[in-house]
């Protein structure tokens, strides 16, 4: 409180004091008390008038919005933020004149330009967005994001880079068409066209081509988009088609059968090693080996299942042989990750009644129509003498089922290996009648399930997924073995650091400086191939990339961009002057017209 | 002045007349144009017709549309559109003479009112505006049908081997002026010899092509490289060295090249058309054909056969199978067709056998099948075809019946009997009188009656009591079997609930009633011709009734199984405990050889492309794998070039290092071609190197349990 305010007050109480002296001395006494009251609000008010009264306030602050333009931004979308909005400046990561000349934009090289140590600055982002990995830079600052709609294009797409014989290589991803007309999509090698899907008008569909590659070795494959009979876009697959890694197979039997004789003629015709036991009479065995050396001794033992990947067995096998051999076996898969595939005949004499209950259907003499448990694949119409299917179980996954879904093959984990069991036992009557494809598709999806992986020593991977020149690609590398320090890429070496993360795994960084295929050598001394594309190539997947990668960042920054926009003070504020001088002037005239009253 | 009317109106007439012609005229053109056009897309039309239509079209028009115009027509114009006439304008055509006073007076009154020009009706201007519109409408219409491209192509090839359809323009040797093909097909063919003056060719098999090739400038050495492999040497006509000439059979498809001097052309295919052995087709008889006993003994065989340059020789080859079991004997017999003279294209082509005049008897086949042999000496055979004569000495056997006694019922003649009746009828007919012959028909058509009506009772059909009733024979005790008959049909009521469906009421299960009803009706039909007195179409049926009687009776017999063996009972406990130490456990060995196979080359060898297509340049290795592509790729454009020529031209574009993009692009189409499908096989997927970590839980988790 300082002297003038002192002034005031005492100088003001003085005046009231003698104000209601007077008032008192006054002979006139009728509405003393009103008047008295209007004198000290008369007092009071002048006091306030005189004196700057004020009283604290909350205020936000005043921010500075930052815009920054991207490409893809809305013009409309610009222009009616500003003429809202107040805003220091434009900048622009397009280098393109006419944009910076049409909202005066200034343009950045750096984003680190942008970076204020005042966090009052709010940072306005529009257009696709920026990198994930520039994005950090903002974690200071609120950062609003005002998307653009998404283009026109694919914008997700993935495929497997590295297929063995026989396998489809199916090509997956999203597209956005924003045209009034459907577009197709076509996957073609050598200009033939192998498979097609239609993205219909005005939609972000998930497409699906797909086809079996006839290459053995490296290729490219093209992608692309046609409206009517124009390309609206290419883009390359590139993909590398190995030789098949071959399986080593045992198949015992109690009896000698047709169902046997057929999968090793298959097996062993493509390659696979293959070893046959058949019982022929107490203690006699039939043995055959094919595509492997081997000797056959009477009794199974640990090292001679070692020497398998997979061992097929019918359900009499285990009935015939004893307890001791077939826990051997057993004990194989569990340990050693053997594939046991079952093939059961009887509900009565099934070894595996616990695991694997059967039930048999209630028509004999049927012909099953059997499918994958997804329908992906419908077989032809096999004759079964007497279907027998798997009871379901929690732990079963259906692999083979009829119409009705009943499981006719189903595997479940045991140990570290994989137990299968099937009751189907005619399956040679598909090759006897010319479905051989049937056959193959058969074996093959059981054979793969149960047949465990090999441990590779090292695993390499590029990343990301598109890498395209100029832009870091990460390499990195899995390895059992203690690792060398370097990798060597098209000849460059490229240093690798361990990962704090995961103990095996090393990672380094490398600059791809030209398109098509980069070579990569791994530590055995392999050449291991991966594909770079050019600037330009996968445009929408870029921008569909940064769309989602700002719009995350902005979403996970929205509390902090929230509460520094929401900062506020208590500011004094002052209450004008014409107040007190109206509650002045009123009771001024209340006392004029209470003189007036008295008269 | 009466002149003047009179010549206004003749005038006019003529005028009228004139415009009328002309739209006659118009409009025949105009329906000849069309008419003709729409005919020439059917069928062949020379000029010659286009006068006739016309006169047609201008008789049609003529009948229907056109009318003379006459006096009394234009007065009746001039009365419509002339008020100055005050409808009087018929006056004028009366002779002046004839009118009375008043029509005088008004004659005399109208004849100035008219002065010349009178314009024609203007309907008749518009009719002629229209027909013209008509006939240029009609000249574009058929203008389009005249001269759009017909769609219907020759379907033989041959007829246009001279012009073969080429889908790329060729593209020759700039050192070659001028080549002319001859192509000289084989004389069987009967195809002419064709000149033509492009390198790519489609010719029959076995044509001679002869090559005359002209070039700009003098060339040392000339020859043509066929599939890669052979080169035909082009001999030099002349001492300019400018003009070559040389000739080569061709039997196999494939491709060739010009080689002139260092430089080579690109690949040129040579198509054949393969000479189709005759193609035969039997519309009769069927494959297997029974004729009936009593049916005539005659088989027509029609056949067609065709061949797309000429059949030469077409028989019939029969076999006769006689005799049956262990006695039977074949004997063989070559039969002509009648209407059958070598050389043409097509045939229907017609026999018929007599088959007792090849000496077959009862119970014979006869099999045979057509031959034919083109102009080529290809010979084609057609199935076999086997026709039967049905076989009746077994119906007529009494092997089964045969015992001591010798019973033959009196009245109740049997089948058989009846058969061997009227056989004897048809063979006495010449010494038997017309009235005993038909008699005896008449008589045996009775007994067919009786012997319906006996098997109709087991049917329990309608009985005739009275049989016989409606004609005398004396056959005693034929009133006693009725009764003995109907009296066990007494019997049987007493037992059987009979009523309402007297057919229901047997004893017989459904398919034998309707055997023995089927053998009634065959009964029916053959007393039918018998009492019309014509035994000899009574016999087909009379066999079938027996055929089918002798059925129902093998069916009533009931085939009884002998009862089980017995065996000893199984010791269970002994089962495999025979000694088996001696015995060698057998062990077999093989190696698959997994070659490395043509397919592998050539999904390889997509990949090289590949990398060509990408811009990488292809190791020596890679180099070699294309290399070796080729030679496939080249047999395979050789059995079918027009499949494969292209991709082999550009692969071997790719080969010289002067492959385009499009070239690695066709070469690889064709190799996908080729490699067509991979088939599934199982394999070992791979994983991520282990983990110690996940390893060590695995391990604890078990021990967990």
């Amino acid at each position: 409180m300082n002297n003038w305010t002192l002034t005031v007050l005492s100088l003001g109480i003085l005046l009231l004091i003698l104000l209601l002296f007077k008032e008192y001395k006054r002979e006139n006494k009728a509405r003393l008390w009103w008047r008295i009251i209007a004198t000290v609000i008369a007092i009071t008010g002048f006091i306030c008038l005189i004196l700057p009264v004020s009283y604290m306030s909350l205020q936000s602050e005043k921010n500075t919005n930052i815009i920054l333009l991207t490409p893809g931004y809305d013009d409309t979308a610009v222009r009616n933020f500003l003429s809202v909005n107040q805003s220091e400046q434009v900048y622009s990561t397009e280098a393109d004149l006419q944009v910076s000349n049409k909202f005066k934009a200034t343009i950045i090289n750096d984003i680190n330009t942008l970076l204020r140590n005042d966090t009052e600055v709010a940072i306005h982002v529009f257009g696709y967005g920026l990198p994930a990995e520039t994005l950090e830079i903002f974690h200071n600052q609120s950062f609003i994001f005002h998307p653009s709609k998404l283009p026109q294009g694919i914008s997700a797409i993935h495929w497997p880079a590295k297929l063995k014989t026989g396998e489809t290589i199916r090509v997956q991803g999203y597209y956005n068409n924003t045209l009034s007309k459907p577009v197709s999509i076509t996957l073609s090698s050598f200009n033939k066209v192998l498979d097609s899907v239609i993205i219909p008008a005005a939609s972000h569909a998930p497409f699906d081509v797909n086809t079996i590659p006839h290459q053995l070795g490296r290729s490219v494959y093209q992608i692309k988009v046609h409206l009517g009979k124009d390309t609206l876009s290419q883009e390359s697959i590139p993909l590398e088609i190995e030789r098949p890694r071959l399986l080593k197979v045992l198949l015992l039997s109690s009896h000698p059968d047709f169902e046997n004789k057929f999968l090793k003629n298959w097996l062993a015709e493509q390659g696979h090693s293959v070893a046959v036991k058949t019982v022929i009479s107490a203690n006699k065995f039939n043995s055959g080996f094919y595509n492997t050396p081997g000797a056959m001794e009477n009794r199974l033992t640990v090292g001679f299942l070692k020497t398998f990947d997979v061992v097929k067995a019918d359900a009499g096998w285990f009935n015939t042989v004893t307890k001791s051999e077939a826990a051997l076996i057993l004990n194989a898969v569990a340990a050693n990750k053997l594939g046991l595939i079952v093939t059961a005949d009887s509900v009565s004499r099934n070894p595996f009644s616990n695991q694997f209950p059967l039930a048999v259907t209630g028509s004999s003499l049927q012909q099953a129509i059997l499918k994958t448990h997804d329908s992906s694949a419908v077989l032809k119409p096999l004759k079964m003498e007497t279907p027998l299917y798997l009871k379901p179980q929690n732990t079963l996954q259906s692999l083979i089922t009829d119409q009705v879904g009943r499981v006719y093959a189903g595997n479940m984990l045991y140990g570290s290996g994989k137990l299968l069991y099937t009751t189907v036992t005619n399956s040679f009557n598909w090759s006897l009648a010319g479905h051989q494809n049937d056959y193959a598709f058969f074996w093959t999806m059981l054979l793969q399930k149960v047949a465990p992986a090999k441990q590779t020593e090292e695993a390499w991977s590029i990343r990301p997924f598109l890498p395209i020149t100029d832009h870091p690609v990460k390499v990195e590398v899995q390895s059992g073995q203690p690792v060398q320090t370097s990798a060597y890429l098209n000849d460059v070496t490229v240093y690798l650091k361990n990962d704090h993360t995961i103990s095996n795994s090393w990672n380094g960084n490398y600059w791809p400086s030209k398109k098509g295929w980069q070579s990569l050598v791994q530590f055995n001394g392999e050449t291991r191939w991966w594909y770079n594309y050019e600037q330009g190539n996968w445009k929408t997947i870029t921008q569909f990339d940064r769309l989602q990668a700002t719009t995350r960042y902005a979403l996970s920054n929205k509390n902090k961009t929230d509460d520094l926009l929401n900062i506020t003070k208590k500011v004094p504020v002052a209450v004008p002057g014409i107040y007190f001088f109206l509650i002045i002037l009123m009771a001024a005239a209340w006392l004029w017209y209470e003189k007036k009253l008295s008269l | 002045m009466n002149d003047n009317l009179q010549h206004i109106i003749s005038k006019l007439q003529t005028k009228w007349t004139i415009h009328q012609v002309l739209i006659l005229l118009i409009g025949s053109l105009a329906f000849t144009l069309i008419f003709l056009a729409v005919v020439s897309r059917l069928l062949v039309v020379s000029w010659w017709m286009m006068p006739v239509v016309l006169t047609a079209g201008i008789l049609l028009l003529y009948y229907f549309w056109f009318k003379p115009i006459k006096p009394a027509d234009i007065t009746r114009y001039l009365n419509k559109t002339h008020p100055g006439m005050e409808e009087s304008a018929d006056l004028v055509l009366e002779p002046y003479d004839t009118l009375n006073l008043l029509q005088q007076l008004q004659y005399q009154k109208i004849v100035q009112s008219l002065t010349l020009p009178v314009a024609i009706p203007k309907t008749i201007v518009k009719q002629q505006r229209i027909s013209i519109l008509i006939l240029l409408v009609a000249a574009m219409c058929s203008a389009f049908i005249f001269f759009y491209p017909a769609n219907h192509q020759d379907k033989n090839l041959v007829e246009n081997s001279g012009k073969p359809v080429v889908f790329k323009p060729e593209i020759i040797l700039p050192q070659v002026k001028q080549v002319t093909i001859i192509v000289a097909s084989p004389m069987y063919t009967g195809i002419n010899k064709k000149e033509q003056n492009n390198f790519n060719i489609t010719a029959a098999e076995n044509s001679v092509i002869t090559w005359k090739i002209t070039t700009t400038v003098p060339v040392k050495k000339a020859g043509l490289l066929f599939n890669d492999k052979s080169v035909l040497l082009l001999k030099a006509q002349g001492k300019d060295n400018m003009s070559f000439t040389s000739s080569k059979q061709v039997s196999k498809a494939g491709f060739y090249q010009l080689q002139l001097d260092t430089s080579q052309s690109e690949l040129y295919k040579i198509e054949i058309l393969n000479d189709q052995p005759p193609s035969i087709t039997v519309q009769s008889p069927k494959p297997n054909t029974l004729i009936e006993a009593g049916r005539p003994q005659v088989t027509n065989i029609q056949v067609s056969v065709t061949d797309d340059y000429g059949v030469k020789k077409a028989f019939i080859a029969g076999t006769i199978a006689s005799g049956n079991g262990e006695a039977v004997k074949f004997s063989e017999q070559q039969l002509s067709f009648n209407n059958f003279t070598p050389g043409k294209r097509q045939y229907q082509l017609q026999k018929q056998i007599n088959l007792s005049s090849l000496g077959m008897v009862p119970g014979d086949e006869l099999y045979f099948y057509i031959s034919s042999t083109d102009n080529n000496n290809q010979e084609k055979r057609s199935g076999i075809y086997i026709v039967r004569l049905e076989d009746i000495s077994p119906l007529m056997s009494m092997d089964g019946l045969a015992n001591g006694l010798d019973i033959k019922p009196e009245f109740f003649r049997s089948q058989r009997q009846i058969i061997i009746e009227t056989e004897q009828l048809l063979k006495d007919r010449d010494t038997l009188s017309v009235q005993d012959f038909n008699k005896k028909s008449n008589d045996l058509g009775i007994d067919q009656k009786l012997l319906r009506l006996r098997y109709g009772k087991f049917l329990g059909e309608e009985t005739d009591a009275e049989i016989g009733a409606d004609h005398d024979h004396d056959e005693p005790g034929h009133e006693d079997e009725t009764t003995v008959f109907s009296s066990a049909e007494k019997i049987m009521e007493q037992y059987a609930h009979m009523h309402d469906r007297a057919e229901d009421a047997t004893f017989f299960d459904a398919q034998t009633k309707k055997q023995l009803k089927a053998t009634l009706a065959e009964m029916w039909k053959a007393e039918l011709q018998l009492r019309t007195l014509s035994p000899k179409n009574a016999l087909p049926f009379e066999y079938k009734a027996l055929k089918l009687l002798k059925e129902l009776q093998q069916q009533t017999r009931v085939y009884v199984a002998k009862t089980g063996i017995k065996t000893p009972a199984l010791k269970p406990e002994k089962r495999l405990t025979g000694e088996l130490t001696d015995i060698l456990q057998p062990v077999s060995r093989q190696d698959y050889k997994v070659p490395e196979n043509n397919l592998e080359l050539l999904r390889k060898a997509l990949a090289v492309l590949a990398l060509l297509e990408v811009n990488t340049k292809p190791g020596a290795v890679e180099w070699q794998i294309l290399q070796e592509a080729n030679l496939q790729l080249a047999t395979k454009a050789a059995s079918d070039p027009s499949g494969y020529l292209p991709a082999l031209q550009a692969l071997q574009n790719i080969l010289r290092q002067k492959g385009s993009g499009s070239d690695v692009q066709a070469a690889g189409k064709g190799l996908h071609k080729m490699v067509a499908s991979v088939p599934k096989q199982p394999q070992q997927t791979d994983s991520k190197p282990g983990m110690p970590l996940s390893e060590r839980y695995f391990y604890h988790l078990k021990k967990r349990q």
